[in-house]
């Protein structure tokens, strides 16, 4: 049973997804990261819809990175319906976009996001933006209150 | 002027079955015979020539809507109204072969020279007309007509100027009011009209009427009026050309010509054959001036709402391709990231894996992989703010220039690896109306080049700069990079340009480009200068009078 702080990663790209997770791996960070491919299977996770989740064990999500464009539910939709329910209202919610544009960045805190991330070009270290932000929301940032799955 | 214009030419008549078309011109022969009967009985000067002759312009517009086939129909028509009323076979065969040809000539030079049918659409044209139709044209037919009764004896050789005269003036009348009104209400173009502008068309209508009646007595007799009141109809028929159509300015004229005419018989009935003549003369040039400028001013308000409209349209179709070559930019600039990226990540992924199996050429490659993705990945940013830049519609307000640049230089401090070394110094910048968004762009990509070009070089110094000018704001940006070479002054600000000497920086060649294409967008100038070793200074002016 993995009791280390969760951080949810939501994004259609499997890609992205690996590296992501090979990354967090890599830096030793202590952290379960929990992966889902669409904003229908985070919001199971995180409890928001029943069913079709295997029931995981106590799961304390911290933070949530999420991607902007997704097909079926966007990353708008799901950050919407994360901040309509009691329980999630003040979860800490990355937004992970390839989008630079101000009116995107803008429409996310407008819906509440945390922060904003930007998909970054990175040589040097694969995923290391990830690595970067998950630390940051995992070691260094209280959060305000746990999100304990009942 | 690339303005369409309706069928120029109507050397392809409208196709009709054989039955059909013989019965129009039946029609046309009738309805000329009729305007011509009404026309001889106002002949003073002589039984055969009136100063009010509709049948030229009946004849005219016929030719010019039928083709050029149509000519019989006027030939008989003529022969007929003529043979009817007075002279020999042979002088109405002559008069007859005059108003045919007069027709055909007016038709043909129409044709060719002022868009035939659409002749009163364009300004121009409707000048042409007049001077080709109106005045050119119907010489032919006074010639003929005169000559015809001369020769038979019907006419004496004293009396040629005078009737040729009358001839004349009456054709020119019947010209300029009658076939202007056929080929509008025919051909013209419709416009639909909001029921205030009815209600406007109805009183300008009722106020041309009652002048009708004050000038010429048409209605109920008025005593006698001094010549200069005939002008009062001017500013009515100014006011139909000017807010309605050409097709409702023919009609005014027409309205005005028909009031005139009767209003003249009237007055004019018992003073005498001879003096009426003189009155209708008087009247006809009377009417062909009002005429003339009524359709020319009718025409050419048309064609410059036609002009406008156009110009609306594309303005709206490229503002509209502008929005979606936008859209398109940024779903291929996401669509092309996400692949790059993986192969970025990838690349990185098998050097951390298996560096100390891969050689150093190999390594040296995946470099290479990763150098040329994160280049295309720049190059793909700069093109989407380059696409973003040329955007007219982004909202503008009054800035605090000053706070804009401080901003601009905190953030390519941050965005560049070595900007803390760079000593930045931000004057009192005038204030300046603009999207807060493109200017700050604006800024940030001198001062990023600022950072890039001063590499190397100490002291690392940038100032920021600006005056105020007669009637625009002058912002500066100077550096003590390496500059740049003095001959390409007027090409950096052009995209993709990069001097064989700034290769060695990194950049895509986009900066200045974007720079320039969002100054000029705000109705502003770009220009840079270096001698090439003292650094540079680049500067963009922004207008400080009126919302551009």
């Amino acid at each position: 049973m993995n009791l280390f702080p969760g951080v949810l990663l939501v994004d259609d790209d499997e890609d992205y997804l690996y590296v992501a997770r090979r990354a967090i791996e890599r830096a030793k960070l202590l952290a379960d990261v929990r992966v889902t491919r669409d904003g229908d299977e985070a919001l199971r996770v995180l409890g928001l819809r029943p069913g079709g989740v295997e029931p995981a064990a106590p799961h304390t999500v911290v933070v949530v990175m999420l991607d902007l464009r997704m097909p079926g539910l966007s990353g708008l939709d799901v950050l919407r319906q994360i901040r309509e329910h009691e329980r999630t209202r003040e979860l800490p919610v990355v937004m992970v976009s390839t989008s630079n544009q101000p009116e995107d960045v803008a429409r996310c805190y407008e819906l509440g996001a945390n922060s904003y991330v930007v998909k970054r070009m990175e040589a040097e270290s694969p995923g290391g933006f990830v690595v970067d932000t998950a630390r940051y929301w995992v070691e260094l940032n209280q959060p305000p209150r746990a999100y304990a799955r009942r | 002027m690339p303005v369409s214009l309706p069928p120029a030419r109507s050397r392809t008549p409208v196709k009709t079955w054989p039955l059909r078309r013989t019965a129009i011109l039946l029609t046309l022969s009738a309805v000329y015979f009729g305007a011509a009967k009404l026309g001889l009985a106002l002949a003073f000067v002589h039984a055969s020539a009136t100063a009010v002759w509709p049948p030229t312009g009946i004849a005219l517009a016929g030719l010019l809507l039928l083709g050029y086939g149509a000519w019989p129909a006027i030939a008989l028509g003529a022969f007929v109204a003529n043979i009817t009323t007075h002279g020999s076979v042979a002088t109405c065969l002559g008069i007859a072969a005059g108003n045919t040809l007069e027709a055909l000539a007016g038709a043909w030079l129409v044709n060719r020279y002022a868009h035939g049918r659409a002749a009163f659409l364009t300004g121009l044209d409707a000048f042409r007309f007049t001077a080709l139709a109106g005045v050119l044209a119907t010489s032919i037919s006074a010639t003929f007509g005169v000559l015809s009764l001369t020769l038979a004896g019907d006419a004496t050789w004293s009396r040629f100027g005078p009737i040729w005269a009358t001839w004349w003036l009456g054709d020119m009348g019947g010209a300029v009011v009658v076939a202007p009104l056929i080929l509008l209400w025919s051909n013209g173009p419709r416009a639909t009209w909001t029921s205030a502008r009815r209600v406007e068309a109805a009183c300008v209508f009722v106020v041309l009427l009652a002048a009708g009646q004050g000038i010429f007595g048409w209605f109920a007799p008025v005593g006698t009026n001094p010549v200069v009141l005939k002008f009062v109809s001017m500013p009515i028929l100014t006011w139909i050309a000017y807010r309605f159509d050409p097709r409702t300015a023919a009609s005014g004229v027409v309205v005005l010509a028909t009031m005139a005419v009767l209003g003249t018989l009237r007055a004019a009935l018992p003073a005498g054959p001879a003096q009426l003549n003189d009155s209708l003369l008087m009247l006809q040039i009377y009417l062909a001036v009002a005429a003339v400028s009524t359709l020319v001013l009718a025409a050419a308000v048309h064609e410059r709402a036609r002009i406008e409209q156009a110009l609306r349209d594309a303005t709206a179709d490229l503002r509209d391709a502008l929005a979606e070559v936008e859209a398109f930019g940024h779903a291929i600039s996401h669509d092309l990231r996400t692949p790059m990226q993986t192969a970025l990540n990838y690349a990185g992924i098998i050097e951390q894996d298996n560096r100390p199996v891969l050689g150093t050429e190999s390594i040296r490659h995946l470099r290479q992989i990763q150098a040329s993705m994160t280049a295309a990945g720049d190059l793909l940013d700069q093109l989407v703010k380059f696409v973003w830049a040329g955007q007219q519609t982004a909202p503008k307000v009054m800035l605090d220039m000053t706070a804009l640049a401080r901003e601009a230089c905190a953030e390519v401090v941050v965005a560049s690896e070595d900007g803390g070394g760079v000593h930045f110094e931000v004057h009192d910048l005038p204030p300046a109306r603009g999207n807060p968004q493109m200017l700050g762009r604006v800024l940030h990509n001198l001062l990023s080049n600022a950072i890039k070009f001063t590499r190397g070089k100490a002291p690392r110094r940038v100032v920021i700069s600006g005056r105020i000018e007669a009637d625009e704001n002058v912002y500066s940006v100077t550096d003590t990079g390496v500059g740049f070479d003095p001959a390409l002054r007027d090409s950096v600000f052009q995209p993709f340009l990069r001097p064989k000497a700034e290769r060695k920086f990194a950049g895509t060649g986009l900066g200045l480009a974007i720079v320039a294409k969002i100054v000029r967008g705000h109705g502003g100038r770009v220009g840079a200068e270096s001698d090439g070793v003292n650094g540079a200074r680049f500067w963009f002016t922004l207008p400080n009078r009126g919302e551009r």
